[in-house]
């Protein structure tokens, strides 16, 4: 096609030549062939012009020179202007070709300069290894117009893979090439994996430039994994770090917190068996009741340090029910009956019976709780409150009580675990964590403050997003019915 | 004349509890055996036939919930269930299967002897047959033979169920009876999961009979397992 074109602008040239541009000086002739070359070797390439270089001199010397229609010339110069124009036709096919192939190299460079800049903006934003190997892939397929695939080692840095060759370049840390080519994945560290690629025409895989480029992409790969590792590596250092030092408070809180109720029962116990007989009725008493009353304070801190283990170790799922709120709060308080010793209970709900979906065991928890902070920081004849009010789309439930209140600045430590507010020493710092753990896995809220007139306030929110089943009431009275017989 | 003591099973596995036990009961005039095993359990039932079983949920040779099956299969002894926290399922469970009441440890021994005392006196009254038909709670009396409730001597109105749900809890005083053990002697069986109607009459009978119904004294709430009309003492 090229080389047909070649001969047509020849023959263009020759017919321009012949007719319109006779009378012209045949120097002048020879520019218009020139005219068609340059044309040629610019668009076509380096064979065709140098068929229609050797086409037009002979066309110049048949047509044009005297005597026409015949390749012998009467004036032997005329061989030198065919050497000539021949010599100037090929000077100009090659050097309009070389011209050409570098404006086409520099065309190349700049499109795989783009596809690496393209790939290293994307594989900036990728977390993960995962990611990261989809990005490449994703890269790679386009831009060589191939299939692509990533080897990488497990955990134990063996690569699991069928593939012997893949495990020959991951082993060898050398390009293989069969069918496919692999190409280890280098990182500072190892080689981190393998990059299989085959072409959808397999004679690419030659062109050095295409291997070059390749590597270059994998190596951009492999620096980013390895980036992607270290990351990995150091949040998992972090991690155990935080959790380190958990578990340290979480100790050290603990063997203090159940020593002490230890320490005192074996005392007390130790003291009644050897020493009874030097004991009167009365301290015997005393001594048992202090083991009685420490037991249940170690009763109650191996359960909160349980619930709260529950409820962090994710694998707590709320059993979720119907229920009037009365009713919840209800169990609570007659759990806590004991314990309210003097203080006055005041519950203040709404008329309408709430009904609410909750957990119910640990719901009854989180009142519990709140019930017991609030003895725990107030006077025992100070009353303590129970309110519950309906908003729009919410549920606000408050306890409240009439002690010294929250020191400023602890409104939001105070539900971090293991904090105690002030001097308590019956307590291990759960109770409140517990509430907020609870409460958050309701999706509400849970806040302390200070009344305006003195005593701390916990207000609960909870959503209230779904409405509650119905339940059909019968009208029948048994009384209507018993007169009735 | 050597009076007959009352003869209890305990089947516990763990030793510092039946020590324990065995102290309290036989100081309280009990006669007390011990199993550390549900198959043993089972054979001094058969062989011993004690007044009351307590049975630890957490024997090494079977749980409580086959333990309960096998033995409602051949014996109405009441059991008491002993559970530990976070076996609340398994506490329903046998419960459901048909063991009379529970206790979460630790308890006192004073809890444990009112159990011990309700569930002993229930199973009389079944062998007797014999309910009285005026029973009283706080200022409540129900006449079980005429139908009628009196506060003070004033009539209450309850509506049909309500009733129901009254009574099944009067003949089961000082027992826990589980959601689905109400729901299914009151509404029947395809209402055996419809929880919320029995919470909805529940509130309505404490509104009805309760001097505060946020704070109930006698309607008594045993969260995730159901209710317990509480002994007058």
């Amino acid at each position: 096609m090229a080389y047909f074109a070649a001969l047509l602008v020849a023959a263009i040239a020759t017919v321009l030549n012949r007719s319109l541009l006779s009378p012209l000086d045949h120097s002048n002739l020879i520019m218009v062939y020139l005219l068609g070359i340059v044309y040629v070797a610019s668009n076509f390439g380096r064979g065709p012009s140098i068929l229609a270089s050797l086409v037009s001199v002979a066309c110049f010397d048949y047509f044009c020179i005297p005597p026409r229609y015949t390749f012998a010339v009467a004036d032997t110069q005329y061989i030198l202007t065919f050497v000539i124009m021949l010599f100037i036709a090929l000077l100009i096919t090659g050097l309009t070709g070389e011209i050409q192939e570098q404006a086409h190299l520099a065309k190349e460079k700049e499109r795989r300069t783009a596809a690496l800049h393209a790939l290293s903006r994307e594989l900036c934003l990728a977390r993960g290894e995962e990611e990261i190997i989809f990005i490449s892939l994703k890269h790679i397929r386009t831009f060589f117009d191939a299939t692509a695939g990533i080897y990488l080692p497990d955990k134990n840095g063996t690569l699991g893979e069928e593939n012997e060759d893949a495990l020959r370049a991951f082993k060898e840390g050398t390009i293989i090439k069969s069918g496919s080519l692999y190409l280890p994945l280098k990182g500072t560290t190892g080689i981190l994996g393998v990059l299989q690629f085959s072409p959808a025409a397999m004679q690419n895989i030659d062109k050095l430039e295409t291997l070059t480029l390749l590597e270059t992409f994998a190596n951009q790969v492999a620096m980013c994994i390895e980036v992607a590792h270290l990351t990995e590596a150091g949040n998992k250092a972090n991690l155990q770090i935080e959790q380190e030092l958990l578990r340290n408070t979480l100790l050290s809180s603990i063997s203090h917190d159940l020593r002490t109720p230890l320490a005192t029962i074996s005392g007390a116990s130790d003291t009644l068996l050897a020493d009874s007989a030097l004991l009167d009725a009365d301290k015997q008493k005393e001594l048992l009741q202090v083991i009685s009353e420490e037991s249940e304070r170690l009763n109650e801190l191996v359960n909160k340090l349980l619930d709260m283990t529950k409820l962090e170790s994710g694998l707590l799922k709320l059993n979720k029910s119907w229920l009037p709120l009365e009713e919840i709060i209800g169990a609570a308080v007659n759990r806590m009956e004991k314990r309210l010793s003097g203080h006055p209970l005041k519950i203040d709900l709404p008329t309408e019976l709430t009904l609410v979906e909750i957990d119910e065991i640990l719901f009854q928890l989180v009142f519990q709780n709140l019930i017991e902070n609030a003895v725990k920081y107030t006077n025992p004849d100070t009353p303590i409150k129970i309110q519950a009010k309906l908003e729009a789309e919410e549920l606000i439930i408050e306890v409240s009580d009439q002690g010294p209140g929250i020191r400023s600045g602890d409104e939001e430590q105070i539900f971090n675990k293991f904090f105690q507010s002030g001097k308590s020493s019956s307590g291990i710092g759960l109770g409140l964590a517990i509430c907020r753990s609870i409460i958050s896995a309701h999706g509400g809220t849970i806040k302390a403050s200070n009344q305006l007139s003195g005593g701390a306030l916990f207000s609960i929110r909870l959503p209230l997003t779904k409405t509650p089943p119905q339940t059909e009431i019968e009208d029948a009275h048994l009384s209507d019915k018993n007169t009735s017989c | 004349m050597p009076i007959s003591l009352t003869k209890i099973l305990l089947v516990e596995d763990e030793q510092a509890i039946r020590r324990f036990l065995r102290v309290t009961l036989t100081a309280n005039n009990y006669d007390f055996l011990e199993a550390t095993s549900g198959q043993e359990g089972l054979a001094l039932i058969a062989s011993r036939n004690p007044s009351l079983v307590i049975l630890d949920l957490g024997l090494p040779d079977m749980d409580g919930l086959d333990f309960t099956k096998e033995l409602r299969s051949w014996s109405s002894v009441p059991i008491i269930v002993l559970s530990a926290r976070g076996q609340e399922q398994d506490k329903v469970d046998a419960l459901d299967a048909g063991a009379d009441d529970y206790l979460t440890k630790p308890f006192g021994p004073g809890e444990l002897l009112a159990r011990i005392r309700v569930a002993l006196r229930r199973a009389e009254q079944i062998k007797a047959n014999t309910t009285e038909s005026i029973y009283t709670f706080g200022s409540i009396s129900v006449d079980l033979s005429k139908r009628q409730i009196q506060r003070d001597n004033e009539e209450i109105h309850l509506t049909p169920i309500e009733y129901k749900l009254l009574a099944f809890l009067i003949k089961h005083s000082g027992k826990v009876l589980t959601h689905r053990q109400l729901l299914k002697e009151v509404w029947g069986q395809a209402y055996a999961d419809e929880n919320h109607y029995l919470r909805v009459y529940m509130a309505q009978l404490r509104h009805k009979l309760e001097d505060e119904p946020a704070r109930p004294q006698f309607l008594i709430t045993e969260a995730g397992v159901g209710y317990r009309l509480k002994e007058k003492t």
